[in-house]
């Protein structure tokens, strides 16, 4: 693997590429190289087994070409009414295809500098090697004062021509002073190949401003992971909802830092699993200051032989007073051979805070179907009514109707999809 | 005939709880059911709507005429057997008017008849919820999600009054209300009496028969119906307490 990714990272550079940061690059590489794929021997990759990785050598796909017949026929096929779009194409922004508000601000990630955002979250193997490799990227900014009422939908389509690809894309989006916005990443993909995307994002939130942020993941046989580190300012608001409908592989690394007082967190996780398919969830979310509020509320739903991981952190540091922090894992199995590992904690270092968290595995309460089945509903309608009503407490926090819309209809394909 | 129980035995795994119940309802009856807690009279209920766990070890159930014992619950439901439930369930995120509704068109689907649309119910439900005296907030919230106790059973009496079964089974209906919402829930369930429904008013206390006048009282003990009369049996009982005849107890 050491060579592979050395000779790979020479050859690259040869083409022209990482003229940018190269130190920084070249520091990624060498943890890279010398961590290589985490092991479940590792507390954090205990139930999510990534070994197989390593015996392939996945080479960086942005110079395979791209089709615009069938990115065209993607979109179309995904179009979400009242958002502005961005188009990301294998990493690269492709203005073509986007259109969005002229206040805001879009740029080449490596035009702008955002390096030092990440300088304080813990690397992994995955995201050191996005740092070696990521050639390109988002920088969106929504100016001091602004408020964007439609939500920007950030599309990353990312295509592959065989199963031993990687995209490496990033993003980093900064929220003004008193800024608000509504902003979506979509991971789609058109292409059957096992190939992987490396995702590592940043949101930043300046004083008393507000993201929404939406994720949708729902590349079908793509490895999917991402890195996403949120920082935010004294009273800005970050509201979080993401979905993730089926990827044989999706890992999630999401770090909340409230560094300035009275910030509020939401994090709403939906999970639809099912055939093979592993979802893991490892979250922190720190109150490092005062008068901090955070309530997450991760949620998977499992058929089949799929699995959920759940690692869930919330760190009240020293002196954090009047923290008000909820933690929620809910899973409902709706096979024998579903499987949940979770893990939800708490670490509490002030005294004056209400902290309470709490995880619950099961299948669905018999005595609501009977309840519902007494009055003539039958079985299966009742199960998708349940299951309904389970999604429910993820989906009604989306405050764009449309965006509702396509989880409920997501949610729906994937009742329908039962068989 | 309504409802003819024959003999009916069950248990809960190995422990028989049913010892040979015999019950015939007519059309157009009200019967109550007194017990004490653990006689067998949720069991019964539950066996009749036709909840699992149970083994029915000898005995029979006819509904008009025909065995129920093995038609799901759905379709004991969609053929008008109704039950109140004593503890009815809350299901998080799922809409009661939304719910209402599934059900009702169930039931329309079920008859032949085309399904009601959003607002369609919505106009008939209204007038439902006037016959329960219920607010239209309730409508808005999950099914029986911070309702309180009588809340509950007003909601009960909603599903029964707009599903129109042929017979319902009253199970501790009384339990949890005060004396305004037992009025309001009586008064629910006489104005819904018709000669060609019937009804099966499962109690402990006489309380509720004050309201809703039985035509035939039954005293259940140990799994076994032990004395059937009018309605001064419920009077009866209150007086001398359940120990009157309890000849062991005594």
């Amino acid at each position: 693997m050491n060579s592979f990714y050395g000779k790979e990272f020479d050859r690259w550079v040869k083409d022209g590429h990482g003229s940018s940061n190269h130190t920084l690059r070249e520091v990624g590489l060498k943890h890279f190289q010398e961590l290589g794929f985490p092991t479940t021997r590792q507390e954090e990759w205990r139930f999510t087994n990534v070994s197989q990785l390593g015996k392939s050598h996945y080479s960086w796909s942005s110079s395979t070409k791209v089709d615009e017949q069938a990115i065209q026929k993607l979109l179309d096929e995904h179009r979400i009414a009242d958002t502005y779009t961005i188009c990301m194409i294998n990493g690269v922004l492709n203005k073509n295809l986007s259109n969005f508000h002229e206040s805001i601000i879009i740029e080449d990630i490596l035009s702008a500098n955002t390096d030092s955002f990440h300088e304080n979250s813990i690397s992994t193997p995955f995201t050191d090697w996005n740092t070696a490799f990521y050639n390109s990227g988002l920088y969106l900014e929504i100016p001091d004062n602004i408020q964007i009422e439609k939500p920007i939908r950030v599309i990353w389509i990312n295509q592959f021509n065989s199963h031993t690809e990687v995209v490496h894309s990033k993003s980093h989006v900064n929220m003004g002073l008193n800024s608000e916005a509504v902003i979506i990443d979509h991971f789609l993909t058109d292409s059957n190949y096992e190939s992987i995307i490396n995702h590592v994002s940043g949101i930043q939130l300046n004083e008393n401003s507000q993201c929404e942020y939406i994720k949708i993941q729902e590349e079908t046989s793509a490895k999917h992971f991402h890195s996403l580190d949120v920082i935010q300012d004294a009273n800005s608001r970050y509201i979080s909802t993401q979905l993730a409908t089926g990827s044989p592989l999706n890992r999630n690394e999401c770090t909340i830092i409230q560094q300035g007082e009275g910030c509020d967190s939401k994090l709403y996780v939906l999970g639809l699993q099912r055939d093979q398919h592993h979802v893991d969830y490892q979250t922190i979310i720190r109150h490092d200051n005062i008068h901090g509020t955070s309530r997450e509320v991760v949620k998977n739903i499992l058929r089949d032989s799929s699995r959920a991981v759940f690692n869930g952190r919330v760190i009240v540091a020293r002196g954090s007073q009047k923290t008000d922090a909820f933690q929620s894992n809910k899973n409902i199995l709706l096979s024998k051979n579903a499987r949940v590992n979770a893990n939800p904690q708490l670490e509490i270092y002030a005294d004056d805070v209400a902290c309470s968290h709490g995880s619950t595995t099961g299948e669905l309460d018999d005595d609501a179907l009977f309840y519902l089945r007494s009055r003539g509903i039958g079985l299966d309608e009742a199960q998708s009514l349940m299951i309904s009503g389970f999604a429910t407490e993820v989906i009604e926090n989306i405050s764009s109707e449309s965006i509702r819309d396509l989880f409920t209809l997501r949610l729906e394909n994937w009742l329908e999809a039962k068989a | 005939m309504m409802l003819k129980i024959k003999n009916l035995h069950a248990s809960v795994g190995d422990k028989p709880i049913l010892k040979g119940i015999n019950l015939e309802v007519k059309a157009g009856e009200m019967h109550a059911i007194m017990g004490r807690n653990g006689s067998g009279k949720s069991t019964l209920t539950n066996i009749i709507t036709g909840k699992e766990g149970y083994t029915i070890t000898d005995g029979s159930i006819e509904y008009k005429g025909k065995s129920i014992l093995d038609d799901s619950p759905e379709d004991r439901a969609l053929n008008g057997i109704f039950q109140s439930f004593q503890y009815p369930v809350v299901i998080h995120g799922v809409n009661n008017t939304y719910f209402l509704r599934t059900a009702y068109n169930a039931k329309r689907k079920y008859l032949g008849q085309p399904e009601l649309d959003a607002a369609s119910f919505m106009k008939l439900i209204r007038e439902k919820m006037k016959l329960v005296e219920m607010d239209r907030s309730y409508l808005k919230r999950s099914v029986n999600d911070g309702f309180s106790g009588g809340e509950k059973k007003r909601n009960e009496i909603l599903q029964m009054v707009t599903l129109e079964p042929s017979l319902s089974i009253l199970d501790e209906t009384d339990s949890g209300l005060d004396i305004d919402a037992l009025k309001i829930v009586a008064n629910g369930v006489n104005n819904f009496r018709r000669e060609d429904r019937s009804f099966i008013v499962i109690t402990h206390y006489q309380r509720l028969l004050k309201y809703i006048e039985p035509d035939v009282v039954h005293v259940l003990m140990d799994g076994q119906i032990v004395k059937t009369g009018g309605k001064e049996l419920a009077l009866a009982l209150e007086e001398k307490g359940y120990g009157w005849l309890d000849g062991d107890q005594l």
